[in-house]
């Protein structure tokens, strides 16, 4: 270090001290005087010194210099700390660092003095290879957000202690330092993310049997650290904000892979997929996880042959394919956890054979494996999927459409193709049974696993297996869910829910004061123990030995007494919930047989398979083996094994006089099967504990034995086994009740926002009804099952103005139609002569009557007069297409558009319905007006603007007002919807008359031949359906496509739309006459 | 001449005797309407017998007949029932007209307890007619004959109208229903149900018992595909088809779940239940 350089910085430390003294009291004329002096004399001065500009001491004056002109007391604080930090950084980084504080003095000159104030120990405390890759990663930072760059600053020796290994964080480094390039937020998370990632890396490489990396290194492949660094850098380099997220997915944790090399492979594979881009890596990286997590290793090996050929296909389909996997697996592992890597790997094998032939067919089937396996076992799916793949060899539309399960054939395959019943086919049915027993609205949902008992319901929802293929004929399979079902109604019937009875409050209370009678005598007896025995007090607590202070009972629980309240008073929660579970399927199934014969037969058929499939009690753990004949005497009939008969003789006498006296009794409550509970319960746990107390002394007396022969390591060791068997016994029961206290609502969930994924679903408003129609696909030539969403919705409300206006332009019109229509109105009753019998004699008849008996001696009865009711009978919907088209303006005088500007083709039509009106009000027909649009087929629209049987209110002439145009045409959803609304009207004639500007369109609505054939299908069900179509249109351009499309229905074209509102009640009175 | 011209000319040969009941019905009284109708007919008002289909109210009628020693003169109504049906017309009888009652003239003459079943099926002409009937006049006017009948005492008009169907051209009017008391009938509790199914049906008290229960559990049905529930009057059936030896389940296939749907999926879904009471 140049000895004069630091005599040029102290002077010009000095002047800056004077500088700012003398600023203090002069502030105007020294800021001129410092601009003047400093530029000038200091560089002079270091000049006179000999001081080059490469020189260290340049680089202090230099910055020093500059520093001192904007802020004196900042120059200060770098001249203090620059001599200190010289000595930590190379020429290039000092001068990084200086201008670091510089560019914060030009925000923040407090944070910039505490920046140099702080810097000497920062660097210290940051080690030496990494100070320069700091430097410069807060130099590119601070160019962004200096706030940022303070922030990696003052936090580095923080983060070089969670990185750990130098070697891994100095590359860190380095990657932040590429990252900040593009996105200063990145290259801050990529340090953040990062440690969290370095300890999961750690996990695996440790857990290769202690042997730590050695076997890997030797066979030269890198480690995973090493790979997935690499892969960061590769992200950091191509995208840069990529890495950060590649991180912190690395960091959520990669427990479920086995080995190193997995990691390893699945980075190459990643670093494959970096050419198609950082997201698509990315996306690849976050997918193979879960692939792995849920499936194993080998499916990996079949998911990334599957992408390597979707990914041929090019880089849109593969990013979807990725971002789809995850989804799909999350999907399939819901239902059956246990399952999961079998269905994973089946699909996989499917989706590959698949793939095989054509990518987006694969893609499709792979999409719609969630749903098809709600409903099919996985050898169904197989079938299912191979059968496609049969079929539609050649057609890849058709094929798509197959697997997407939208047409109506492949739904069937799928369901024909299998034996035993599946939920869906009949769950109506079993909902009309459950709702006949019970007299509740009940639901019906899926549930992925047949279980062994009935799970206690929440009193609206049953859980019944999805599908049921267990017995070899589909009777039998449905007695299962008949049985199901019963049990499900039983509980409600027979007051499982029961809340706040006097005899659940009675057993609730008796729990409770039992246990905290129990723990109150255990804590004073620990008490006493701790008072006698202190050492023995220090490493037993209460906690120790699983003592909770429960809170007391609220008297508003005792109020709302149910059996959830009670089980939640057992110490052990979980086994009591087990416990009662089993005794309380009991008590309904005996409650069932005793009130319905009937069910008897059903009940004793699915007992039989039941203990067919027990497993044999002496095969299993003590404590399960308990359990076992517990659930064998209460749900089989007794303990069906003799041996074991023989073996617990002692307990199972008990379960029984227990289950005798409180569970099978005709009247038995819920009350009961608590204080079966309870007692249960204490056989159980009193077992346990005296287990408990025998090991405990067992271990005493080891410990004994151990502290004579002095080996702590033994003892150790005693205690983890001792305190992992103590882990081990809860879980056992947990399990058990997990099984059955698993709830999958997210199933479902999860399903629909995976087939909705391409079509986006509006949010529903309050009030909206929502109706599912199926659609025709010409080339499909079959339905797409559901495959419209119909929102119906109450029109929203206008002005009156607009209907008051146009009853007073068309006054005339509107009487004239009145008369005409209320002549249409037929007589109420008409005379009809010469009937066999009636009301009066026709005297004429009576007379030639009389004459002819004189003359002829025969004469004709029909003596009587009959007046008889003629009702017409019509009802009529009128059907406005409503879509933007319609926005179009009409003038019958295109030369004067200012003077005469003519009108919207929905003004037109508005004022149509308005007269129309007037005139079916003349008649009485019973009629209902709706409008509709649609945007994409899951958002069509269905505005009601008067209902059948609504008056003919202000109301109803607001919504005529509040008529507006919006978005498409999705014709044949409107078209069934309206007829599906008619067909529910008990009239003799129904009408459909459609009022539309021209073609069905709209944005996923195919082809126009497409949407064309779908509207003719809809319309021709229509008239399967007894309803007569009929088109009112205007768009004269394309009546040969009109012809096509209402050619077999009526329809009619109005030239001269203008006259449309005149002419509507006169082709209306033509149809219905 | 017509036949029910023939029919009415036959009636009026045999007296106001055939219409007596003779024979006590089986009635369970359910709740206090057998007090109540007593009354009613002491004050000489009208009542309306309200309740869905087959719950018993005709046989409440008859029974009401026996006990208050009247005759009493059934109509059925239907949409084409017109005032003449009710109150009379002429008929040629040899070179002459004569003039034939109908059943509303006959049971005014005899004091006799007229009961119109479903009246809401008539035309509604025809049910204004009864209006004068209703009130305090109590006069029936003949307007063929020019003739003015003051009802007697003992005469007493019950109509029974079924709220279930519920469809707009089918309500009964305010000014018709505002001049009757109404009694509201149900289908009996499920005990007072067993002992008419057991006694009605000829069947022993479980098999009974068994029956309402099938009878209450498809009620539960009602609104959710269903109508009507199953009413009393069909589980008799059940109960005499399994009395003369049918099997119970075919009985309440033919008696139950059939009669009362066409629908396929809900007659399974009573046959499942009935195969879970029987």
């Amino acid at each position: 270090m140049n000895d004069e350089s630091w005599v040029a910085a102290f002077i010009i430390h000095n002047s800056a001290l004077i500088i700012q003294i003398m600023s203090e009291e002069k502030k105007s004329f020294t800021g001129s005087l410092l601009r003047g002096l400093t530029r000038n004399t200091v560089e002079s001065l270091a000049m006179k010194m000999g001081l080059k500009p490469s020189d260290r001491g340049w680089v202090a004056v230099d910055i020093g210099a500059s520093l001192v002109s904007s802020s004196p007391k900042v120059a200060m604080e770098f001249f203090k700390a620059v001599q200190e930090v010289s000595t930590l950084l190379d020429n290039g980084d000092l001068r990084a660092w200086a201008e670091l504080g510089k560019r914060v003095a030009a925000n923040s000159i407090e944070e910039a003095s505490e920046f140099y104030r702080g810097s000497m120990a920062t660097l210290e405390a940051v080690p030496e290879s990494l100070r320069s890759l700091l430097i410069s990663l807060c130099s590119k930072q601070i160019v962004l957000s200096p706030a940022a760059a303070l922030q990696t600053f003052r936090s580095a020796p923080r983060t070089v202690i969670r990185l750990g290994d130098p070697r891994s964080a100095t590359r860190l480094f380095a990657i932040a330092v590429e990252v900040a390039h593009r996105s200063v937020k990145h290259s801050t998370e990529v340090l953040t993310a990062a440690p969290l990632a370095l300890a999961a890396l750690q996990n695996i490489e440790q857990g290769v049997g202690g042997s730590v990396n050695s076997p890997l290194r030797q066979s030269g492949t890198a480690s995973p650290t090493e790979s997935v660094l690499n892969l960061a850098e590769s992200f950091a380099q191509r995208t840069g904000a990529t890495a950060a997220e590649f991180l912190s997915a690395v960091g959520e944790g990669l427990d479920f892979i086995q080995s190193p090399d997995e990691v390893v492979e699945l980075c190459n594979q990643t670093s494959v997929f970096l050419e198609r881009g950082g997201a698509t890596a990315l996306q690849y990286f976050r997918s193979a996880r879960s692939v792995i997590e849920v499936g194993g290793g080998g499916s990996f090996d079949k998911w990334s042959r599957v992408t390597r050929k979707v990914a041929d296909e090019g880089n849109a389909i593969v990013y979807d394919f990725l971002k789809l996997t995850p989804k799909v697996l999350a999907t399939l592992s819901v239902t059956q956890r246990k399952r999961a890597p079998e269905r994973v790997n089946a699909v996989l094998d499917v989706v590959e054979e698949l793939a095989g032939r054509n990518v987006y067919v694969a893609l499709e089937c792979f999409k719609s494996s969630p749903r098809a396996l709600a409903s099919a076992s996985l050898d169904q799916f197989q079938a299912w999927a191979r059968d496609g793949a049969e079929l539609y060899r050649n057609d890849r539309r058709k094929a798509q459409a197959y697997y997407a399960l939208e047409s109506k054939s492949s739904q069937e395959q799928l369901r024909g193709s299998h034996d035993g019943v599946a939920l869906e086919s009949v769950s109506h049915l079993l909902r009309l049974y459950v709702e006949g027993l019970t007299g509740r609205e009940m639901t019906i949902a899926p549930l992925g696993s047949i279980p062994e008992e009935s799970r206690i319901n929440d009193g609206q929802t049953i859980q019944l297996p999805s599908v049921v293929a267990e017995f070899g004929s589909t009777d039998e399979d449905f007695k299962l869910y008949k049985v199901l079902a019963a049990h499900a109604s039983g509980q409600v019937e027979f007051g499982t829910r029961d809340i706040g009875q006097p005899d659940v409050r009675a057993a609730l209370k008796e729990i409770d004061r039992f246990f905290t009678d129990k723990e109150k005598q255990e804590l004073s007896a620990m008490r006493d123990l701790e008072m006698s025995d202190k050492e023995y007090a220090q490493y037993s607590n209460t906690e120790h030995l699983g003592f909770r202070r429960r809170p007391p009972l609220e008297e508003i629980q005792i109020e709302a007494a149910d059996y959830k309240t009670a089980l939640s008073r057992f110490p052990n929660g979980t086994l009591a919930t087990r416990i009662f579970t089993t005794l309380e399927n009991g008590r309904i199934d005996w409650r069932l047989r005793s009130a319905y014969k009937g069910i008897r037969r059903d009940l004793d058929f699915v007992r039989s398979r039941l203990i067919e499939r027990r497993p044999p009690i002496n095969e299993l753990a003590v404590e399960q083996a308990v359990y076992e004949m517990l659930f064998q005497i209460t749900l089989c009939g007794g303990v069906i094994d003799d041996k074991a008969r023989i073996a617990y003789m002692g307990v199972i006498n008990e379960f029984e006089s227990i289950i005798t006296n409180y569970v099978r009794r005709d009247q038995a409550t819920v009350a009961d099967t608590l204080m079966a509970t309870f007692m249960v319960y204490e056989l159980l746990e009193g077992r346990r504990n005296q287990n408990q107390s025998e090991n405990e002394t067992d271990q005493d007396d080891k410990e004994n034995e151990d502290d004579k022969e002095d080996s702590s390591e033994g003892k150790g060791e005693d205690q983890q086994q001792q305190m992992q068997q103590m882990d081990r016994r809860p879980e056992l029961f947990n399990q058990w009740s997990q099984s059955n206290e698993e709830t999958s609502p997210t199933d479902s969930d999860l399903l629909n926002e995976l087939m909705n994924a391409e079509t986006s679903e509006q949010e529903l408003q309050e009030g909206d009804e929502v109706f599912f129609y199926d659609e025709w696909d010409r080339e499909l030539g079959d339905h797409r099952a559901k495959w419209c969403r119909v929102i119906q919705r109450e029109n929203r409300k206008g002005q009156r103005d607009f209907v008051e206006q146009v009853r007073a332009r068309y006054s005339g019109v509107i009487s004239s139609i009145r008369h005409q229509f209320q002549m249409l109105k037929p007589e109420s009753l008409r005379k009809i002569k010469g009937e066999l019998d009636g009301e009066d004699f026709d005297l004429q008849a009576v007379i030639e009557h009389f004459v002819d008996r004189k003359t002829t001696g025969r004469a004709s009865e029909r003596l009587y007069i009959r007046r008889i009711r003629r009702e017409r009978d019509v009802a009529v919907s009128f059907l406005l297409d409503m879509s933007s088209s319609t926005a179009r303006t009409i003038t019958r005088h295109p030369n004067q558009p200012y003077t005469r500007p003519g009108q919207k083709i929905i003004d037109i039509e508005k004022q149509g319905l308005v007269l129309m009106s007037e005139a079916l009000e003349a008649v009485g027909d019973a009629y209902s007006i709706s409008g509709f649009t649609s945007e994409g087929r899951r958002n069509v629209k269905y505005f009601t603007i008067k209902r059948f049987g609504e008056k003919y209110t202000p109301d109803v002439e607001r919504r005529i007002g509040g008529i507006t145009y919006h978005n498409n045409t999705r014709l044949g959803a409107a078209i069934r919807h309206a007829v599906a609304e008619l067909e529910k009207q008990d009239a003799r004639t129904k009408l459909l008359i459609i009022l539309s500007d021209g073609r069905p369109y709209d944005h996923d609505y195919g082809d126009s031949r497409y949407a064309r054939e779908d509207t003719k299908m809809a319309l021709r069900h229509s008239k399967i359906a007894g309803i007569t179509p009929f088109c009112i249109t205007i768009d004269r351009e394309s009546e040969a496509e009109l012809k096509d499309l209402y050619g077999e229905v009526g329809y009619t074209i109005i030239d001269d739309v203008m006259s449309l509102p005149e002419r509507l009640p006169g082709i209306y009175r033509r149809l219905t006459t | 001449m017509t036949q029910s011209a023939t029919e009415t000319a036959k009636a009026k040969e045999q007296s106001i005797e055939k219409y007596r009941v003779t024979k006590e019905p089986f009635y369970l009284n359910v709740k206090d309407e057998v007090a109540l109708f007593e009354t009613a007919y002491k004050a000489k008002l009208p009542v309306m017998l309200k309740g869905p289909t087959g719950c018993g109210k005709t046989r409440f009628v008859e029974a009401m007949a026996y006990k208050l020693g009247r005759p009493l003169i059934t109509v059925a109504c239907h949409e084409d029932l017109s005032a003449t049906d009710l109150v009379g017309r002429f008929l040629i009888e040899g070179d002459e007209t004569v003039w034939h009652d109908g059943p509303l003239t006959t049971a005014v003459r005899h004091g006799a307890i007229c009961y119109l079943d479903e009246i809401v099926e008539a035309r509604k002409d025809t049910i204004v007619l009864i209006h004068p009937l209703t009130d305090d006049r109590r006069i029936l006017p003949i307007e063929k004959l020019g003739k003015l009948l003051n009802a007697p005492d003992d005469f007493m008009l019950v109509i029974s109208y079924n709220p279930g169907y519920q469809s707009v051209l089918k309500d009964l009017k305010q000014s018709t229903r505002q001049r009757f008391l109404s009694l509201e009938f149900d289908y009996p509790s499920a005990d007072a149900e067993t002992k008419i199914v057991s006694h009605e049906g000829g069947v022993a008290e479980s098999t009974a018992r068994d029956l309402v229960k099938i009878g209450e559990k498809v009620r539960n049905l009602k609104g959710h595909g269903l109508e009507e529930g199953v009413s009393t009057r069909l589980l008799v059936y059940a109960a005499q088809m399994i009395a003369s030896g049918v099997e119970p389940v075919t009985a309440c296939e033919i008696a139950i779940a059939s009669p009362i749907t066409d629908d396929s999926e809900l007659q399974r879904g009573i046959r499942e239940i009935v195969t879970t009471v029987i």
